[in-house]
């Protein structure tokens, strides 16, 4: 269980956390969801410990972050982002076995490992061997998420993993990453700015502004009982941009 | 597989490396031989007269069938250079002038008789020979219808024109006989007086851009020139006898040899010299024919069809290829690693780059002069000059590179638990490549044109070509060491830019080609 103890940060005397408390259940997708500059995707970095808090503590099973290596950190996060994550001078295979490879894994092991996962996320095998420069966007997030699972941990971060994709594309993608987190059972933390992709993905959803979570639970929660002004206005303007 | 696989490229890589080592060892044997130390050395100064005289010096030794091979370190430097390497024992023998000894080298003009230098000589270890016959002093020269239509003979008639142009060599300039010293005995203020290599003067003085220059009394082209030499009429010029200078073990070491070189004491006059200075300057004969020419053999000028110097050629290239790759290889493995140190933090890279930058800025043959009383002379100086000139552009390329690899991929590595060693050969050396490849083929251009001044310190190279052919102010000789230099410079510029295609890593190297 991943667990946020009143944690507060500013970047330059600006807040974009302010003394926000939260828990994480195991198996579950979490999506956090806010537009842009509301503090989401610190709040994941804070998780995975890109960023230090200022104030508070974050807790993974009951032990702080800072109790755990930087080599035992990688070992239980998997981290998406949303592009340029992919090494250039690896092929995608290279990309994808890189955390085995730190982790001393036989080669054997790492082969089967990789199969597995193509099948998973579905990238046909052949692609492994390209360079990331010749993969399509769809096909390097695809790769990028083999290599966030492949040593197996138990919490999954995704930062806005499908918003420089395609529209088309990024529909296929929301199915199969749906299909993968039944299948898997991680405890996913799942940042976007899309309400639509937020319902289709989370089993809980909060819904960030200005540093603090104003509303979280299910889409009928934020429509039947909207916690404030903000959650009916940012409902209905996702509402009214996709129709 | 895939471990085999890994294997098989780091072979290959190795199959490189492999090749490398042993270009560095056939290149480490070879300066072996060029730096042998079994030899007698004998050296000269950077112009004309001295070239011949030290050649004459090497083949007085030679001509006799005695047991000493004589290695040829001739123009070797200015008169402090050369008086160092004696001292210090990197040369046994050059010609030299006693009013230099005593004025400039020394710096006790009050040292007037052979006996008296040969004493202060003996305490630093060194001995002078008895005057090979001629005093070459140093004279003001104008040209001959100017001064008589200024009306001016003697020195102290140029205090009356203290606007006339001057150009004197850098050397004359400061020594305490020199140019300044002089305008204070005779109280002149010339005002617009400047400094320049003394085979140009000749050309400047000659079309009129200058007005007065220093020459030497035994000067070729005195005869050649319409030249009025100024009376020094408060005779402020000391004597400047010719003998030879040698370091006193050589003379020990060698003493069959010192015999031989001895015999040339009283043997040349003044005309004989300015003739000897004649043959090379002006009827372009090679130094070497020059000096057969004292010993009695006929020597036919062969007019425009010069042959190739073929044999020093080779050995100036090997000369010049070694102190490229070796300054080149040791800048590497220094400056790689201050990159990668001044990313660490602000302060380390304020200090390495603005040390590496300063290094850039001090002119190169002011290095060379600093490095001589640590170092003294020959391939260790200049190898150390060479390795702190190509730090700055590796040193930079590598920090830019390592900056510029963009903060996705760098949080990626830290999240994937990539530290230390890891981080840095799997991410870091790689992305940052392409940068630091550059920096070193930057460096290595500039290296091979820096090489050309360690011949300034004896280090031989195509600069040697260069130094002697400004000497004798021939071009010839010049184009001799200026195009394989060139050559070279564009040499290995292709074959960095061959080397990108597998010393880049592949997916590196084809996304850049793309992006381009």
């Amino acid at each position: 269980m991943i667990e946020l103890k009143s944690v507060s940060k500013s970047f330059s005397s600006q807040p974009v956390l302010s003394d926000l408390s939260l828990q994480f259940e195991e198996a579950k997708t979490h999506v956090l969801l806010g537009s842009s500059g509301c503090g989401k995707s610190t709040l994941l970095r804070m998780i995975i410990g890109l960023t230090r808090p200022d104030e508070g503590e974050v807790h993974l099973e009951t032990k702080p972050l800072s109790a755990y290596s930087l080599f035992e950190r990688s070992q239980l996060f998997g981290y998406v982002i949303q592009k340029f994550s992919l090494f250039p001078h690896f092929t995608a295979f290279q990309n994808v076995e890189l955390p085995a490879r730190c982790a001393a894994w036989s080669p054997q092991k790492v082969k089967s490992r990789i199969d597995e996962l193509s099948e998973l996320v579905q990238l046909e095998p052949e692609m492994l061997e390209k360079y990331p420069f010749q993969l399509s966007g769809g096909q390097q997030q695809r790769v990028s998420l083999m290599r966030a699972l492949i040593l197996n941990p138990p919490y999954l971060l995704m930062d806005e993993p499908l918003s420089a994709l395609d529209p088309l594309i990024r529909g296929d993608l929301q199915e199969d990453l749906l299909k993968i987190f039944r299948r898997l059972e991680k405890t996913v933390v799942f940042v976007t700015h899309d309400l639509r992709e937020a319902v289709k993905l989370g089993h809980k959803i909060y819904l960030l502004n200005e540093g603090q979570i104003v509303q979280s639970g299910l889409l009928e929660d934020f429509q039947s009982r909207p916690a404030s002004e903000f959650v009916s206005r940012f409902v209905q303007s996702q509402r009214s941009a996709a129709s | 597989m895939k471990c085999l696989d890994r294997v098989a490229r780091a072979f290959d890589r190795l199959k490189g490396s492999l090749c490398f080592a042993a270009l560095l060892i056939s290149v480490f044997a070879a300066s072996e031989d060029l730096y042998s130390q079994e030899r007698l050395r004998v050296g000269s100064k950077t112009f004309t007269e001295s070239y011949i005289l030290g050649e004459i010096l090497a083949q007085v030794i030679e001509r006799e069938k005695s047991a000493w091979r004589v290695d040829r370190r001739l123009g070797m430097g200015g008169s402090g250079i050369v008086f160092e390497a004696v001292r210090t024992g990197h040369l046994d023998f050059y010609p030299e002038y006693t009013g230099t000894l005593a004025e400039a080298l020394l710096q006790r003009p009050e040292l007037k008789s052979i006996p008296e230098l040969r004493e202060a000589l003996t305490e630093l270890g060194m001995t002078i020979s008895d005057p090979l016959g001629f005093n070459n002093t140093y004279a003001l020269a104008m040209r001959r219808a100017h001064a008589e239509e200024l009306g001016v003979r003697n020195i102290s008639d140029l205090v009356n024109h203290p606007n006339l142009r001057v150009g004197v060599s850098y050397e004359f300039l400061d020594r305490s006989d020199g140019f300044y010293a002089l305008t204070e005995a005779y109280s002149l203020a010339m005002s617009r007086v400047r400094g320049m290599e003394h085979s140009l003067a000749y050309d400047a003085l000659d079309s009129g851009s200058i007005d007065l220059m220093d020459v030497y009394t035994t000067d070729a082209k005195l005869g050649a020139l319409d030249l009025l030499l100024l009376e020094d009429d408060l005779e402020f010029f000391p004597r400047y006898d010719a003998v030879i200078l040698a370091n006193l073990e050589s003379t020990e070491r060698a003493p069959e040899a010192w015999e031989l070189l001895k015999t040339l004491e009283g043997q040349f006059s003044e005309s004989k010299m300015i003739e000897l200075n004649a043959m090379v300057d002006i009827d372009r004969m090679t130094i070497e024919d020059a000096a057969r020419v004292h010993f009695g053999e006929s020597i036919e000028i062969s007019g425009f069809s010069r042959p190739i110097f073929v044999q020093e050629l080779w050995l100036r290239t090997k000369e010049h290829v070694f102190l490229v790759v070796i300054s080149l290889i040791f800048s590497i493995l220094i400056a790689v690693p201050l990159g990668f140190l001044a990313h660490h933090s602000k302060l380390l890279e304020q200090l390495i780059l603005s040390t590496t930058g300063i290094f850039q800025t001090i002119p190169s043959l002011a290095l060379l002069g600093f490095l001589i009383p640590i170092l003294g002379i020959g391939v260790l100086p200049a190898l150390v000059a060479m390795i702190l000139y190509a730090l700055l552009p590796i040193v930079r390329n590598t920090y830019l590179g390592v900056e510029q690899i963009p903060k996705s991929l760098r949080e990626t590595a830290f999240v994937l638990g990539l530290e230390g060693r890891r981080r840095l050969f799997w991410i870091e050396l790689p992305l940052a490549s392409p940068s630091i490849l550059a920096g070193i083929k930057t460096s290595a251009v500039i290296s091979v044109g820096t090489a050309t001044l360690a011949a300034f310190i004896g280090a031989g190279g195509y600069g040697d070509f260069i130094l002697r052919g400004l000497a004798i102010n021939d071009a010839w000789t010049i184009l001799h060491g200026a195009l394989p230099a060139a050559l070279m410079a564009l040499l290995v510029q292709g074959i960095f830019d061959f080397s990108e295609r597998w010393a880049l890593p592949k997916g590196l190297r084809l996304s850049l080609q793309k992006s381009v």
